[in-house]
């Protein structure tokens, strides 16, 4: 990675990060929920023009796993937990590998690693699994017993989990979709990606 | 300048944080974590902000330690341990976004961070107020053809509205990193000896922040073996 290659990251990062921020505002409005549970997967299905578009302009390995890293940074720095920082950038690697396989220029393999790079963005929620084990700690040192512990703790159980990585990937299918179809009709026709 | 905590000293206690939101330590050194932080606060005179910290965490400690009935409410106890476990990252965390990009950088290389992330870093910091200009011109541009000039627009045409904003920003964004290449090319981005007029040192408050963290943890660890 060349110098340009990586301002170019760092710009469409940004770019991602803004879509992220819009995504998780959009989730909370829609469900009225403050928990952010569906903020991955809209984040998922609004970012895939930006990805797609980072990948076509760098076509070089590093790029993708610049760009989690530094939003790892960002979630780290705004106080998110360690939790968040490693599979983020665990995500990265992975997607930046799968994007390999098909010399970035393949859709079909850009669509699958946008898939792996999206999972990344649940990290910040298993925050919300910490915290909880933290809360029936607290429950249970105030002398309560395990059965009040699961009266009160709801809707926290697997089901939940296969919904957040369904909901991520399917949006991601969708978003990666209209992404690769946006810079075909606008990027390609000018010629500014090959 | 108003000086507090070396942003090194930060991260520490961002990490710090973290151990405790993951194995919540109870309140006590909780308690000691944000006292131990707030001290920056009071060095670089933010006061009313350090207030509304203090504010949450003395209402939610009270409100914990209180006798609740969970079953009637269950998210509230859960979403004030939570907070009282979350915020402290929050308020390290947003401490340290507040520091200037040149501090943050010059710092972090002091521990040999690789380059290219700080690059990208310092870029983001550049490119977004950047951004807000660019998306307030892309929305004047369109207004003057007639789209997307009352809100119920926005609504009605989400995908129009999408597609019409990002790909004019998209395309700016590429020809501003061509900008940027040059302009950092310039001053000597890609040079492997970097020099600053500002020495960013380790002071006595920095010492006396890393001595008490040690014994925090030491002090945790203590009373879990």
């Amino acid at each position: 990675m060349r110098v340009k290659d990586i301002i170019t990251t760092g710009i469409y990062t940004v770019l991602y990060f803004i879509l992220m921020s819009i995504g998780t505002l959009v989730a909370v409005l829609l469900t009225r929920n403050p928990n952010m549970k569906f903020a991955p997967a809209i984040t998922a299905l609004i970012a895939g023009t930006v990805y797609m578009l980072l990948v076509a302009k760098v076509q070089k390995f590093g790029a993708l796993t610049l760009m989690a890293a530094v939003l790892g940074l960002f979630f780290l720095v705004s106080g998110h937990s360690m939790l968040a920082f490693i599979p983020s950038i665990l995500c990265g690697v992975v997607a930046d590998f799968v994007a390999k396989l098909g010399n970035y220029r393949q859709k079909i393999w850009n669509l699958v690693s946008y898939l792996v790079f999206s999972l990344g963005n649940l990290a910040p929620i298993i925050m919300m699994w910490s915290m909880k084990q933290a809360y029936i700690d607290q429950l249970l040192a105030k002398g309560k017993d395990m059965a009040y512990v699961h009266k009160v703790m709801i809707n926290f159980d697997l089901g939940n989990v296969f919904i957040l990585v369904g909901s991520v990937l399917i949006c991601a299918l969708v978003g990666g979709m209209l992404g690769q179809h946006l810079v075909a009709k606008h990027f390609k026709a000018a010629g500014m990606v090959v | 300048m108003r000086r507090g905590y070396d942003v090194r000293t930060k991260l520490m206690f961002l990490l710090v944080a973290n151990l405790f939101l993951l194995v919540n330590p109870g309140l006590i050194l909780l308690w000691t974590l944000i006292i131990l932080f707030s001290l920056d606060f009071i060095w670089q005179k933010t006061y009313w902000r350090l207030g509304l910290y203090w504010a949450f965490f003395t209402i939610a400690t009270l409100a914990v330690n209180a006798d609740l009935n969970e079953s009637k409410h269950p998210y509230l106890g859960f979403f004030l341990l939570g907070g009282l476990t979350v915020l402290p990252c929050f308020m390290v965390g947003l401490s340290i976004l507040r520091t200037p990009v040149h501090e943050f950088i010059q710092s972090l290389r002091k521990w040999h961070i690789p380059e290219s992330i700080l690059i990208v870093f310092g870029v983001a910091m550049r490119f977004l107020p950047t951004l807000k200009q660019s998306y307030c011109n892309i929305l004047d541009a369109l207004k003057l053809r007639g789209e997307f000039v009352y809100v119920y627009q926005y609504l009605l045409h989400p995908l129009g509205y999408f597609e019409k904003i990002l790909i004019p920003l998209l395309l700016n964004a590429s020809q501003l990193g061509q900008d940027l290449t040059i302009a950092a090319l310039t001053k000597a981005i890609g040079s492997k000896q970097k020099t600053s007029y500002i020495d960013y040192s380790f002071t006595f408050k920095d010492y006396f922040a890393w001595f008490s963290l040690s014994l925090l943890v030491v002090t945790y660890l203590a009373r879990i073996l």
